[in-house]
């Protein structure tokens, strides 16, 4: 019996999901094979396509962001980040809620073979199936006590179940380093300051992760596979701290090379 | 000595029957596709894939990914591309074997998988409460 690509992926990575749950890397060739099937199956792909609201909403955005009318700019940041991660596969459990302690924009959990095939791919553990999203429309930059404070809500609250928190902004976040040219060596940040250190020894002490989504990230949403894609770059780039923030090309790979070498890269 | 492989945690594979003829299947066919599992078993075509890529994971097979030209000019789909199961989707563009076509997207064929067992298997489904035992 032949598939068509979609259906073959889709056969192939569910099966890898119930071995990994139900058999737990048995003797661990998928386990070890993982980092190459992935990509090589476009597991991104796979786990997330943008539906049409999402792309209504982002069309939204960017004309809000021109005209600055017609919407709540907090709420069609958090719509945004809800919509994004509806079309996420395998989550089982979304929330926005405040109780006893602050205030949380979304809680997304899952406890799906297929959520925890998703939380391997981040790098993050398999005790982690909780991810925490803050949505800030404003002006300014994420100022460092914003972001601590998110740090701070993954590192105590949800200290067991939570290695990820998300930031959905339009300007980033302080101390960041922006979307400039990465062939220019002067726009490569050497230092660390404000919340992009905060995320870095936030990192350093806890091993989680605090990752912002940025204007362009968000424009980026509507492309099948983007999510998975920019999360993943974005966790790594914790630990790379490259300076830049990290570049796609056209074939959603992500390169960061001086001249010399970027020539083999683009092959 | 074939190797014991357990299903314990595959709901289908409970039945006693079915498990006697996976290992059936397994003894006489040491190239295995998904589909002829589950047409032979009753089990469903995920189920299938899952006890063939348990034993990819076990080291006890082989996998391949198989690449179809479907808009072969000449007769039915032909074999175009057969590689292994970690190289992912194959890259464009491939040329047909048979009628020397260039394929240029996959939109033009279809794909399908292959399991050459390594050595002998036993399936098995035990538990700490019962055990059951398929005959080979």
């Amino acid at each position: 019996m032949n598939h068509t690509k979609d259906r073959a992926r889709e056969i192939l990575l569910e099966a890898v999901e119930q071995v990994r749950t139900k058999f737990g890397w048995s003797a661990g060739r998928i386990k070890a094979e993982l980092f190459t099937i992935l990509p090589g199956w476009e597991y991104d792909e796979y786990l997330y396509t943008p539906d049409e609201t999402l792309g209504t909403r982002i069309a939204d955005y960017k004309q809000w962001r021109e005209t600055r009318t017609g919407e709540d700019p907090g709420e069609l940041m958090e719509e945004i980040a809800c919509l994004a991660f509806r079309c996420l596969k395998g989550w089982s459990s979304m929330k926005s809620f405040q109780s006893y302690g602050p205030q949380h924009d979304l809680v997304i959990s899952g406890s799906s073979p297929a959520w925890g095939l998703f939380m391997e791919y981040l790098h993050l553990p398999p005790t982690g199936r909780t991810i925490l999203v803050e949505a800030k429309n404003q002006d300014d930059r994420v100022s460092d006590s914003q972001f601590s404070r998110l740090c701070s809500i993954v590192g105590t609250k949800y200290r067991e179940t939570a290695h990820l928190g998300v930031f959905f902004t339009r300007n980033g976040a302080s101390g960041f380093p922006t979307g400039a040219d990465p062939d220019s060596s002067e726009v490569r940040q050497r230092s660390l300051k404000d919340a992009r250190a905060t995320q870095v020894i936030f990192h350093a002490a806890t091993r989680k992760f605090v990752v912002v989504l940025e204007d362009g990230d968000l424009q980026r949403l509507t492309e099948v596979g983007a999510l998975p894609r920019i999360l993943e770059a974005k966790i790594r780039d914790v630990e790379d701290t490259a300076g830049l923030p990290p570049q796609f090309n056209e074939n959603g790979t992500e390169t960061d090379l001086p001249p010399h070498l970027s020539q083999y890269a683009q092959e | 000595m074939a190797t014991k492989v357990n299903l314990h945690n595959l709901h289908c594979f409970s039945e006693h029957d079915k498990l006697v003829t996976l290992n059936r299947l397994a003894v006489t066919n040491p190239d295995l596709m998904p589909h002829q599992v589950a047409v032979a078993t009753g089990c469903d075509l995920n189920e299938a894939m899952q006890v063939l890529m348990l034993l990819y994971d076990m080291h006890l097979a082989e996998a391949y990914t198989l690449v179809y030209h479907t808009t072969h000019s000449d007769g039915p789909p032909a074999e175009v591309l057969r590689a292994e199961i970690s190289a992912g989707l194959p890259s464009f563009p491939l040329r047909c074997p048979l009628c020397q076509e260039e394929i240029n997207s996959s939109d033009e064929v279809t794909y399908g998988f292959l399991f050459v067992l390594s050595q002998g298997i036993q399936f098995v489904a035990e538990t700490e409460e019962s055990t059951t035992w398929g005959e080979q």
